[in-house]
């Protein structure tokens, strides 16, 4: 269909479609693994202090 | 304010040798020049002007590090900070200061490595006279990246990086001008009057945003 | 802060009641999926519309690669412009998320800008003949990228949150002033250097049947950007929290007497 572009149009095509792909599959990969981070922090009795509001004293 | 000058004027040429350093840095660019490309004379007369011009900017962008680095590691720049005066007019200050050690010297070396490669006097006139007025803008905008860099180790090369960008414009209108003087229907007002417009116009950027950025820091 | 308070009524409130960090996650988490879909859409448009476009009598079936060059440059561009007014935002109106807004994006831009680099190198091989041209739009963009590694490298070095949001937003801003110029200049630098031979990518007036494509795709583009940056700086909230709780921790871990240490 392209002819002899073929060789200059599909690498284009590929090569943005795998930066785009590894960009979300980044973000994703990073997303869950702050999410458990996450989770282990508050299972283990981490609190933000944004979640205690009036008890915790600043140990700043 | 003259008083400040002079102080870091005294520091420049007594600590390290820092000025010293830049044009061994410059002598060492150009010498290198002719490994690379041959000994051709003609060849580097022809580059003369655009690697005298690279080789002053990497030597300016390289001692960029030393302009707030040692006020800072010897406690001064908090005093320098406090101080009743305007911040932008001591970084102004300070610019000049470290251009009149730093990038003057370059200057007064260039003749000699215009010999080096081969250039017609006027040739080196010009570039001598573009690099007088550009190597001042790339202290000053310049000094923006050393305020923020000033307590990173390693900092001097992530604040060549970060200019870099910055003073394309002044090396491409300094070396335009260059040749503009010694060819024929290359123009050279236009590209040294943008030049001059370009050194004011960081001059007044640079100082400003430099010294906001300074005050700030309570490093 | 309570949420009942705002800094001012009407139109900014909502400005600043997104600088909650709670509030703007819970906005993300509806809003990335609905921008994701849209993307998608656009994407499928767009991508069915320039394959189906005609080839173009001068630059033949390489045009295809214009639908994703233009797209990713503007993309790139348009990233800088974010990052420069969430600068403003973080050193005018001192906005909590603004310097969010500033690291989650800078990969994204790094990103598109190598985008644009590339498939503009894979244009210009059949057009010109060679693998990179030194013409102005190019170089420019080589430019931005260097600009926007530079940035990512600084924003790596600096630890301390206040300062480094400082930094990095004068640097931003530093080079938003610039980008005129450097971009002024590097016009200048090649219209006396361009040597005869080489055609000009002039702009040719563009038929409909490529600007319906280009558009689309850009508006996808733009739309993906959004979406991704939104994922970023969800993540970079994150972060943030996983290091405030850690240090509470090690603060907490620290105030105990010895012996109650486990």
């Amino acid at each position: 269909m392209f002819g002899d572009h073929a060789a200059f149009i599909v690498p284009a095509y590929g090569v943005s479609f795998i930066v785009i792909l590894a960009l979300v599959i980044w973000l994703k990969l990073q997303y869950s693994n702050r999410q458990r981070e996450l989770a282990l922090l508050e299972q283990s009795g981490i609190k933000r202090r944004a979640d205690k509001p009036s008890e915790e004293t600043s140990d700043r | 304010m003259i008083s400040l000058l002079l102080r870091d004027m005294k520091l420049a040429f007594r600590v390290g040798g820092g000025a010293l350093t830049g044009i061994l840095f410059f002598l060492v660019v150009v010498t290198i020049v002719p490994f690379a490309v041959g000994p051709d004379l003609n060849l580097l007369s022809k580059i003369g002007p655009a690697i005298l011009w690279i080789a002053a900017l990497l030597a300016s962008l390289l001692g960029l590090d030393r302009l707030f680095q040692q006020d800072r590691e010897d406690g001064s720049l908090d005093v320098i900070i406090i101080q009743p005066r305007s911040i932008t007019a001591i970084v102004f200050i300070k610019c000049l200061s470290h251009w009149l050690a730093n990038g003057l010297p370059l200057i007064i070396a260039t003749p000699i490595f215009g010999l080096f490669m081969n250039m017609e006097p006027l040739a080196i006139g010009a570039v001598l006279v573009t690099l007088l007025i550009g190597t001042p803008a790339i202290t000053f905008i310049g000094a923006v990246g050393a305020a923020v860099t000033v307590s990173l180790p390693r900092g001097g090369l992530l604040l060549a990086v970060l200019i870099l960008p910055l003073v394309i414009p002044v090396l491409i209108f300094g070396v335009s001008a260059s040749y503009g003087a010694i060819q024929d229907p290359a123009p050279f007002t236009s590209p040294f009057l943008i030049l001059c417009a370009l050194t004011l116009f960081f001059s007044v950027l640079g100082p400003i945003t430099a010294g906001w950025m300074l005050s700030q820091s309570t490093d | 802060m309570t949420d009942t308070t705002t800094k001012s009524a009407g139109f900014w409130a909502w400005f600043w009641d997104l600088a909650n960090p709670t509030r703007f996650l819970g906005i993300a988490n509806w809003l990335i999926p609905v921008l994701a879909t849209i993307t998608f859409i656009l994407l499928g448009i767009g991508l069915y519309l320039g394959f189906s476009a005609p080839q173009d009598y001068q630059q033949g079936a390489t045009v295809q690669i214009m639908f994703i060059h233009v797209p990713a440059s503007w993309t790139a561009m348009m990233c800088y412009s974010v990052m420069s007014i969430s600068a403003l935002g973080t050193l005018v109106w001192r906005h909590p998320l603004a310097d969010v807004s500033i690291r989650a994006a800078a990969p994204l831009g790094a990103a598109f800008t190598f985008l644009a680099l590339i498939t503009g190198s894979l244009w210009g091989k059949p057009m010109w003949g060679t693998w990179w041209v030194w013409d102005a739009r190019l170089t420019s963009v080589l430019i931005l990228f260097i600009i926007y590694m530079g940035l990512i490298a600084l924003a790596r070095a600096i630890e301390e949150p206040t300062a480094a949001a400082r930094s990095l937003a004068i640097i931003t801003l530093i080079g938003f002033i610039n980008i005129p110029i450097i971009k002024f200049s590097v016009d200048w630098w090649n219209t006396l250097h361009q040597p005869a031979s080489v055609s000009r990518l002039a702009k040719p007036a563009m038929d409909a049947v490529f600007l319906y494509p280009l558009l689309t795709m850009a508006l996808a583009y733009t739309t993906l950007f959004f979406t991704l940056h939104l994922m970023a700086m969800r993540n970079e909230i994150f972060r943030r929290r996983i290091r405030s709780m850690r240090m509470s921790a090690a603060r907490k871990f620290e105030n105990q007497p010895v012996g109650k240490r486990n």
